[in-house]
């Protein structure tokens, strides 16, 4: 599993004032399965 | 610098009107009153504000529509589409910019600036019914000192939140999973115990037959011949389990999501396909409004030559009064124009009255007539506008239910397959249990009966296995995760999830911080430089409620103010002071700064030193500070440049 997990993304997300809120959801969602799938991998 | 704006059906405004800005400068949009100067500013901040995301926002949308920047649904007529045209557009440019917006009176979007920031809607634009003063004035649903907003929505606070919000709802998901795969977990153990427990059971069984087969020597190739079979239908019973195991698996994994999705959309498809049928016949529709048009037409082309008429009658009869009025002490005067018979002022002044009367009846008529007519206008488009969109929708989900069928289409072929391949096992199985009852005659009853029992322990090791399969993955987010890994997938995730929203959290606290700081700073420096020594140490406190300090003539002294006891004048100072501290705070690289109306609500004194800062802050940020001014003998909007 990555040492910084999902802050590094959230400091990105918040920083882009051109996303939309289901965008943000939309990358967070897919940040979370990448996770997911190397703890399981 | 110099900007261009140019607007077309804008708010009051029809037709396409250029107007020049200049930067470093006072602009002054003045006009008579609703004579379209507000319109003109509303076009500004619309290009400004009106961006791709603030059009998925509902709370930017509802701040554009207070600020008239939006059409309120609820009220067209009164919107930021002139009530003439279907469609208003406005186009900026600026510094090498070209930004265009342009928007349906229904509000659909037909493009958006691509700079814009809704961040301009709360900082970068004052009015009556900005935030600011909507509040200070207890028209907001916040209480008048709570300014939260001004560093939550405006920074990065809001966004973070956001985040955090999000993921604890996946946590939540997450949290639901664990506790799916404990019990999963825990159901595999049970199920492989039973498994050991029947297996043991069976090996005891194949013990006891040996014996019986050492005993029963005679049985010989009729017991060969039976274990033959035996052990193909062990084999076969196997096969079909993890066919049958896999069947499941399609179905779980692949078929019950895009199934449930086909099964909505085809739903969505035949109510909308009613919805459309229920419209009715379009040119059924079309004939009877088509009708009560002609006939809202017919009458008004009746009222209007009537006041034609009258028109006719007023013009002679304000000859007369003109004629007559250096007589109107005489009772009666000799015609003016047969010069034989007698004229009455006073009867012509009634009658001229009578006359005026009649025509502001007619006239509100005329008005009453033209809106019937547009009121059919409109409810003919937006039938149109509707049966369109049902088509459209229709179309899509056409669209849709073919990828969807498509979706399923492969995994249902497989699961038919695999069901004919467990048929085929089934059917020799049948074909093997036939031979076995023929082998029977041959064998004692002491064996058909221990092998019997060991047939049905057998029958139940292949059940265990199969309930086994179907526990072997758990649903975690939108992943199957294999069970024996599940639990410890939805801890590590947990740990994440936890340490990210407290990091989001954390995070939007300190945006929270630093915006409060930045804009405590830029407030106490305006209020120097306005030289409003009535107030002194305005601020944000730690809550974010809004603290000022207010001069007490009779102590001489400043003592602590709650807002909403300030006077209309003392509001708009505080108002005015948090508006550009904010412009300055977070929009300070877009040199426009919008006001509408209040300057003129300043006392003069107060006005004057108003007008005075904001020309050297136009002077000094080389801002387009705009802002509109009443003139009573002017017609359409023009600009002043100070």
């Amino acid at each position: 599993m990555p040492e910084q997990g999902l802050k590094p993304s959230i400091d990105i997300l918040a920083a882009n004032k051109s996303l939309q809120s289901r965008q943000i959801e939309e990358r967070l969602e897919s940040e979370l399965l990448r996770i997911l799938k190397e703890t399981i991998s | 610098m110099k900007a261009s704006l140019e607007i077309e059906d804008v708010g009051g405004l029809r037709g396409s009107r250029q107007y020049s800005l200049e930067s470093g400068r006072l602009n002054i949009v003045e006009s008579a009153n609703a004579a379209g100067k507000t319109s003109v500013v509303r076009a500004l901040a619309s290009v400004l504000s009106v961006s791709k995301e603030a059009f998925s926002d509902d709370n930017v949308m509802k701040e554009a529509q207070k600020l008239g920047i939006r059409t309120d649904p609820r009220n067209p007529r009164e919107g930021f589409v002139n009530v003439h045209s279907d469609q208003a557009a406005v186009q900026l440019g600026y510094d090498g910019k070209k930004e265009r917006y342009a928007v349906k009176k229904n509000g659909n979007p037909v493009e958006l600036p691509q700079f814009a920031d809704s961040r301009f809607l709360l900082a970068g634009m004052m009015s009556n019914d900005s935030r600011i003063l909507r509040q200070l004035h207890g028209l907001d649903e916040r209480e008048a000192d709570d300014f939260k907003w001004a560093v939550q929505e405006l920074s990065s606070a809001d966004r973070y939140e956001r985040i955090a919000q999000f993921l604890k709802s996946r946590g939540e998901d997450v949290s639901e999973s664990l506790l799916q795969s404990q019990r999963v977990v825990k159901q595999t153990k049970d199920l492989e115990k039973q498994k050991s427990d029947l297996g043991k059971k069976r090996m005891a069984l194949d013990t006891k037959l040996a014996g019986l087969q050492r005993k029963y020597g005679d049985m010989g190739r009729a017991l060969a011949r039976r274990q033959g079979i035996l052990n193909q239908l062990d084999e076969l019973d196997g096969k079909i389990n993890a066919q049958r195991g896999e069947i499941s698996r399609i179905l779980r994994e692949e078929l019950e999501i895009p199934r449930k999705d086909l099964n909505q959309a085809l739903e969505k498809k035949k109510r909308l396909e009613k919805e459309l049928a229920d419209l009715g016949d379009m040119n059924q529709l079309r004939k009877e409004i088509s009708a009560q048009q002609k006939e809202a037409e017919s009458k008004l082309e009746d009222l209007t030559k009537r006041r034609n008429e009258i028109d006719g009658l007023l013009n002679l009869f304000v000859t007369a009064e003109a004629a007559l009025r250096e007589h109107k002490q005489d009772k009666h005067v000799k015609c003016i124009l047969c010069e034989e018979g007698s004229l009455s002022y006073d009867k012509i002044n009634k009658r001229l009255a009578d006359y005026r009367h009649q025509r502001e009846e007619l006239n509100a008529d005329i008005g009453d007539a033209s809106e019937a007519i547009d009121r059919l206008r409109r409810k003919l488009e937006k039938e149109d506008e509707r049966r369109e969109d049902l088509r459209q929708a229709i179309k899509d989900l056409t669209t849709e239910i073919r990828n969807l069928s498509d979706a399923v289409a492969n995994p249902e072929k497989q699961v038919r397959l695999i069901e004919a391949t467990v048929n085929g096992y089934e059917e020799t199985k049948k074909k093997l249990h036939g031979e076995l009852e023929l082998t029977k005659e041959k064998i004692s009853k002491e064996w058909t009966d221990t092998e019997a029992e060991r047939s049905k322990v057998s029958e139940n090791i292949g059940k265990v296995n199969q309930q086994v399969g179907q526990l072997a993955s758990v649903q975690v987010l939108s992943i199957s995760v294999e069970s024996s890994k599940a639990e410890a997938a939805c801890n590590a995730l947990l740990k994440v999830i936890e340490d990210s929203v407290s990091y989001a959290q954390t995070k939007a606290e300190e945006e929270r911080q630093e915006a409060a700081k930045k804009f405590n700073d830029r407030v106490s420096s305006l209020l120097k430089s306005l030289g409003f020594t009535e107030f002194r140490n305005v601020r944000l406190n730690k809550d974010y409620r809004l603290y000022a300090e207010r001069f007490n003539p009779r102590t001489n002294d400043y003592v602590a103010q709650q807002l909403k006891t300030l006077a209309t004048s003392e509001k708009l100072v505080i108002a005015l002071i948090l508006q550009v501290a904010l412009k300055e705070t977070y929009l300070p690289n877009l040199p426009f700064f919008v006001i509408d109306d209040v300057i003129e609500d300043f006392d003069e004194d107060r006005r004057k030193k108003v007008i005075d800062y904001l020309v050297q802050k136009a002077r000094d940020e080389d801002w387009f500070v705009v802002t509109t001014r009443l003139v009573e003998e002017l017609g359409p909007p023009r600009i002043k440049y100070m």
